[in-house]
């Protein structure tokens, strides 16, 4: 079967026999499937708790055997792909034969060097079977709603931190009033009111409770902290204690349901609620189930939820879940993929298309140009700014004097080697001008700074609109950046070596 | 002249019957690969297998005869004679020159006329710069001066000079190793010019067939000798169907028999009808080459001297120079010859070259030879070969 696949591709599509792309296809998908399996299999839901991020799910055991793997499959296709190569060989070859071989080795290398996506593909999936989007949505508002009846700290129940009357980028400094660890400034306005509002009977009551715990996650479905707030009041308003204690047995349930580490006294809690008529806060529930005591003894915290564990999970499960945050996550982590299988398909084409002298002085040269610049940057103590101005100006000249002599005829290795590092240095053009544009808005974004703190971003983005398009979407030029160096070295740079391949020899 | 596609199936089968089965066997190889129709290909391979299978005892099998004839006839019928035309220059250089930067060697002004079908021999010692003007022909290296034209009838050759190599082939004397099967990599090469499927197979395994590579196809190329090596890479070359080819060295490691084979069937490929090929050889062994060569340039220190096989012969005009191999020593072979009109005699240890006046005649020195019984063991006249150019 493998012969006669092998036969009919070698006489009716010798591109696709030579570059064993189907061979490449089958074992790539042999592999995907595994680490795709072991993916979904690596995760329960008690395993959740686990893991802060999808990434060290698989730990870097399993990382580190992807990357062999890769390794391995990639020497294995080279040991075969580099067998026979019809262009240095003057085959009659087609127009875009040179594309369509530099299209299908990147393809090759793209996905011989994400096979860890599919673990954590399969992580994912295996978390939207436990969780749900809408079940997420569900969990979250429960937790939300339930930690508004379980303090954990006396601070957000404080007056001033309610709805209406929040103070932002103040709490620190309410911290030390309320604790009264520094000797407060009569002079300052903010500290009156605060010393004002301490003097209330209702200064920490469960009335004034207005927040998220600690959770932003963009569902519509997920209830804000207003929503939160008047439901709550609404609960006290009408003395809903069964309410609350099914709201704290359903929180309970989801802390079990991942394992979260609690000891919860429900009855004791809604009865805390309703314990004042101003619903003051009687109890505060420590975060950990252990304490050191005044003599350095661990002892056990009788009633404790680990808030912590909480936001892990829910963090985790957010992750894993479709949304804007993992989309560009996801986007992100293949973009660096993209730009390691690029970088190793133009090593693999300068290998190609150019002799075995000029590829070796091109490697050895791009070695000692890396030591030459970093000693120069060690003695001359130049900046990351220098540093990328260099290499521009480096890639233009190489990528200009070798054009120069593809058009005059003339010094071919010489040429050759240029055009090596010209496209060694390509992929990271634009990321050297990122660089220095970046250093430059910083350097405006510090003047602005002076001129007016509060609204430096505002004059930024009305004086230099350029300036400011560019810095904020920097992931977006470097991924646009990606498909144009695939372009130009699919297009131009094949075009290149193919008349370098015919120059004459000096 | 070249002889009718009839006269040489006709050829064929006196070759058969003659009991020179290898000669026939190539030359009806050669015949069916003219004919360009693949259903002939399929029965000539056909034959091949029985051929093959049947080993040594083919030729005393009295079948043979009979497969013989039929293949013929197969031959015969499947052939359509290609239209008339004129034969044109294929690649012409004019003064053409280069010097190194390195060493003192140059490569003085010259001139090369490729006309389609003929073979060009290149000789001279080493080092005297066949290599520079094969690689100069090539593309490979830059001319100090004059210009190389190439006029390819393959409308493949428009566009680049990329396009322009793919039908000019140059074999270096040592060729670069291949990788896996041998007849994966001839088959590789094939689908290049547009054969798929069967008529792939077929056409390759039609030039296996014909390098007398059949037992070899399936092996690697570490497992072939040299001489088979260049075999393999002018059957790689010739699947391409290349208009010109240069050939550097192609002898360099061949015994003497896959010498004269391989040169008879370069003079073959060259005057096909239907793939004519036009072959500029460089080589050592001078006389073989002449053998097969429309024109021989001979280079000695950079610089060419011309010889047009068949144009020239010896006249009245032209000294007599005979090479003479013999254990007769010198003072003899002088006083013996000095009547005969000899001038001068030189000796490079093992032959003797012997320089008379227009007026010296072969026959004469044979019969002075003859009469004073001189062991001979090796006479030529080269008078009108490029030896001559060579010292002593």
């Amino acid at each position: 079967m493998i012969k006669r696949i092998n036969q009919y591709l070698l006489t009716h599509n010798p591109l696709l026999w030579n570059t064993r792309v189907l061979w490449i296809i089958a074992i790539n998908i042999i592999l995907h499937g595994f680490f795709f399996i072991t993916g979904l299999l690596s995760i329960t839901t008690k395993h959740i708790i686990d893991y802060s991020s999808v990434w060290s799910v698989g730990g870097p055991g399993l990382y580190t055997f992807s990357v062999l793997c890769s390794l391995l499959v990639i020497i294995i296709w080279l040991i075969y792909f580099l067998r026979n190569n019809a262009f240095k060989n003057f085959y009659r070859i087609g127009k875009w034969y040179l594309v369509k071989e530099f299209l299908i080795i990147l393809a090759i290398l793209f996905s011989t060097i994400t096979y860890f996506e599919s673990f954590n593909y399969g992580v994912k999936l295996k978390v939207r079977s436990i969780t749900n989007v809408h079940t997420f949505a569900n969990e979250v508002n429960i937790v939300n709603h339930a930690m508004a009846y379980i303090p954990t700290d006396r601070m957000p129940y404080f007056i001033l931190n309610d709805c209406n009357e929040r103070i932002k980028n103040n709490r620190g400094y309410y911290d030390e009033i309320i604790t009264d660890t520094v000797t407060p400034n009569f002079n300052d306005p903010i500290n009156i009111i605060v010393k004002q509002a301490l003097r209330r009977p209702d200064a920490f009551s469960y009335k004034n409770y207005c927040k998220l715990f600690s959770f932003r996650f963009p569902y519509p479905a997920i209830d804000s902290a207003r929503k939160i707030s008047s439901t709550k009041n609404e609960w006290l308003d009408r003395h809903r204690s069964d309410s609350v204690r099914n709201l704290l047995r359903a929180f309970v349930a989801i802390c079990k349901k991942y394992d979260i580490d609690q000891k919860l006294d429900i009855d004791a809690l809604t009865a805390a609620v309703f314990a004042t008529p101003l619903y003051n806060i009687s109890i505060v529930i420590p975060t950990t189930e252990f304490y050191r005591d005044n003599f350095g003894r661990t002892q056990r915290n009788r009633y404790f939820i680990q808030t912590f564990s909480i936001t892990s999970v829910f963090y985790f499960l957010y992750e894993c879940l479709p949304n804007r945050r993992s989309f560009e996550d996801q986007r992100n982590a293949f973009m660096i993929e993209g730009y390691v299988a690029l970088c190793i398909s133009i090593l693999v084409l300068c290998y190609r298309r150019f002799n075995k002298k000029v590829f070796l002085i091109s490697i050895v040269g791009t070695i000692v140009w890396s030591i030459v610049l970093g000693l120069f940057m060690a003695v001359t103590r130049g900046s990351e700014t220098s540093v990328a101005i260099f290499c521009l100006i480096l890639c233009l000249v190489f990528g200009l004097v070798a054009w120069i002599n593809l058009k005059n005829n003339s010094l071919k290795t010489v040429a050759g080697t240029l055009l090596n590092w010209h496209i060694y240095l390509a992929p990271f053009f634009t990321m050297f001008l990122l660089l220095i544009v970046n250093e430059y808005y910083q350097q405006v974004m510090n003047r602005f700074y002076r001129i007016n703190n509060q609204n430096a971003e505002v004059l930024m983005q009305n004086y230099y609109p350029l300036l400011y398009w560019i810095h904020s979407h920097n992931t977006e030029i470097v991924l646009a950046n990606l498909f144009v160096i695939i372009f130009y070295v699919a297009i131009l740079f094949n075009r290149w070596a193919r008349r370098w391949h015919v120059m004459p020899e000096e | 002249m070249i002889a009718s596609f009839s006269q040489r199936l006709s050829e064929v089968g006196s070759y058969f019957e003659n009991g020179d089965y290898h000669l026939g066997y190539r030359r009806l190889l050669d015949a069916a690969i003219e004919t360009n129709n693949f259903e002939v290909y399929e029965h000539t391979l056909h034959f091949c297998d029985w051929y093959d299978t049947a080993g040594d005892k083919a030729s005393v099998n009295p079948a043979i005869y009979e497969k013989v004839k039929d293949i013929l006839t197969v031959i015969q019928n499947g052939y359509t004679e290609p239209g008339v035309k004129q034969p044109v220059v294929k690649l012409k250089a004019e003064n053409i020159s280069k010097k190194y930067s390195r060493g003192n060697f140059s490569l003085a002004q010259i001139d090369v006329d490729l006309v389609e079908s003929k073979i060009v021999g290149l000789v001279g010692e080493n080092g005297n710069g066949k290599t520079t003007l094969l690689r100069l022909l090539y593309g490979e290296l830059k001319p100090d001066t004059g210009n190389i034209q190439y006029q390819f009838s393959n409308e493949v050759a428009v566009g680049s000079f990329y396009n322009t190599k793919s039908l000019l082939a140059f074999i270096p004397q040592r060729p670069l190793a291949w990788y896996g099967s041998l007849m994966n990599n001839l088959q590789y090469a094939s689908t290049f010019v547009g054969l798929k499927d069967r008529q792939n197979y077929l056409w390759t395994e039609m030039i296996v067939a014909r390098m007398g590579l059949r037992p070899f196809r399936t092996y690697n190329w570490s497992r072939i000798s040299s001489g088979y090596k260049m075999r393999f890479e002018l059957a790689r070359t010739l699947v391409k169907k290349p208009e010109v080819l240069l050939l550097d060295e192609p002898l360099a490691n061949l015994d003497v028999l896959a010498q004269q084979i391989i040169l008879e069937d370069l003079r073959f490929l060259a005057q096909s009808r239907s793939m004519p090929l036009s072959i500029i050889l460089s080589s050592q062994q001078l006389y073989e080459v002449e053998k097969v060569s429309d024109q021989v340039i001979f280079l000695q220190k950079g610089v060419a001297q011309y010889q047009h096989i068949g144009k020239e012969t010896a006249t009245q005009e032209m000294p007599l120079i005979i090479e003479l191999e013999t254990t007769a020593s010198r003072e003899r072979l002088q006083s013996l010859l000095e009547t005969r009109g000899l001038q001068k005699l030189s000796f490079n240890g093992g032959v003797y070259i012997m320089y008379f006046d227009a007026s010296g005649n072969m026959a004469d020195v044979l019969s002075a030879i003859g009469e004073a019984g001189l062991p001979v063991k090796y006479i030529r006249d080269i008078s009108v070969s490029s030896r001559r150019f060579f010292d002593a």
